[in-house]
């Protein structure tokens, strides 16, 4: 008799935000929930995970790891086929930039559970005014080179989540949060 | 579409036998498998940089290298840490590398090996198999992996396919399928994420 394991290998994602000022937790600004891993990042796993040329040396199909997080104003719904942000917000003004590089190294929660984090400055996202934070997303590039462009607010995530609105204003920070657990 | 709390990644495996090109009745073998603790390791580190700056620092450059095949069995749970009954492939190695990574749809990744009549079964006596693992590694060890170790003996792999117990990320268990030199083992094993 053989025991079978689960026929899925479930991976868990959890997102974290919330507003900060001078330190201190907003109360109410926590949001919290699973996300999702869309079209463009499994396709992006499935590169990963595998040589191209497995001959000494081994080349690889991508060496994109997860790199940068955006946010954005409006939303979709959180399904697989989610390719940008609704409607990204640029992170820094003059030129608009809308991605923000992710604290590195990441920390690991335990050995198969990493966690990404970002915490937007309070300059940051509202630069021009106050913005209701409604969407983020991670993104998989390299440096050098990166296959992204930092100054398009259409760049492919590789995962998505649209949460209740977030009013970011100029004294306030946003801490973001983004775990895999394999 | 759909909304899922949890990122599902199927993992299917099909092994069969072939005598010159064709088939051997009943040697079909196909099921889910276990993508074990350290394929789970893997791909945490795999997924992120350590270091993001001008040139950026990988944890690891290892990825889905080799594959293995045994003759015992054990628990198909995530802590399998090496197979239970390792066999040769050839002389000296109990690790064979991957013959062909293709790619069935643009977020599947299928991983195939071909086991040659005189692979396994380089002696005269036939082979039960019942066990297969996949190995991930890198050659050279070097390419900026900062987890990336020599493994010892002067392989320039973080693995030594010529020692029984190397951790697989995925582990399949099966019925025994008896392998002869006048057969080959197909092996394809798919993540679909």
């Amino acid at each position: 008799m053989y025991v079978v394991a689960d026929s899925q290998i479930a991976v868990q994602s959890f997102f974290r935000a919330c507003l900060k000022k001078d330190g201190i937790e907003v109360p109410g600004s926590e949001r919290i929930g699973h996300n999702v891993l869309v079209n463009n990042g499994r396709e992006w796993l499935s590169q990963l995970i595998s040589w191209f040329t497995i001959n000494a040396p081994d080349v690889v199909n991508t060496n994109r790891r997860i790199r940068w997080i955006g946010v954005g104003d409006d939303s979709h719904l959180a399904t697989e086929a989610v390719e940008t942000l609704k409607n990204a917000v640029s992170i820094t003004t003059g030129p608009d930039i809308y991605l923000a590089q992710l604290d590195a190294p990441p920390t690991f929660l335990s050995p198969v559970w990493v966690k990404f984090a970002r915490t937007i400055t309070a300059a940051e996202v509202s630069h021009s005014g106050d913005v209701i934070i409604t969407e983020a997303g991670l993104y998989a590039d390299l440096n050098p080179g990166s296959v992204l462009t930092t100054t398009s607010a259409l760049n492919p995530v590789v995962a998505y989540k649209a949460f209740d609105g977030l009013l970011k204003s100029a004294g306030f920070t946003l801490d973001l949060e983004w775990s895999f657990r394999f | 579409m759909r909304f899922i709390e949890d990122i599902a990644i199927n993992s299917n495996i099909l092994l069969c036998m072939r005598e010159r090109g064709k088939l051997v009745p009943g040697s079909r073998r196909e099921g889910h498998n276990v993508f074990t603790v350290t394929g789970r390791n893997l791909l945490s580190k795999l997924i992120a940089w350590q270091t993001i700056a001008g040139t950026d620092i990988p944890f690891t450059h290892r990825r889905i290298r080799w594959a293995g095949v045994g003759t015992g069995t054990q628990l198909e749970v995530t802590t399998v840490a090496a197979l239970n009954a390792p066999t040769l492939s050839d002389g000296a190695n109990y690790l064979a590398t991957i013959g062909a990574v293709s790619f069935p749809d643009p977020t599947t990744v299928r991983f195939s090996k071909v086991f040659g009549p005189t692979e396994i079964t380089f002696g005269a006596a036939p082979v039960a198999v019942t066990e297969a693992g996949l190995f991930a590694d890198v050659d050279p060890w070097s390419m900026g992996g900062t987890e990336d170790t020599q493994a010892s003996g002067g392989f320039n792999t973080t693995l030594r396919p010529d020692v029984l117990n190397n951790p697989p990320v995925a582990y399949k268990t099966f019925e025994a399928l008896n392998k002869t030199s006048d057969f080959s083992l197909e092996i394809q094993w798919d993540f679909r994420f």
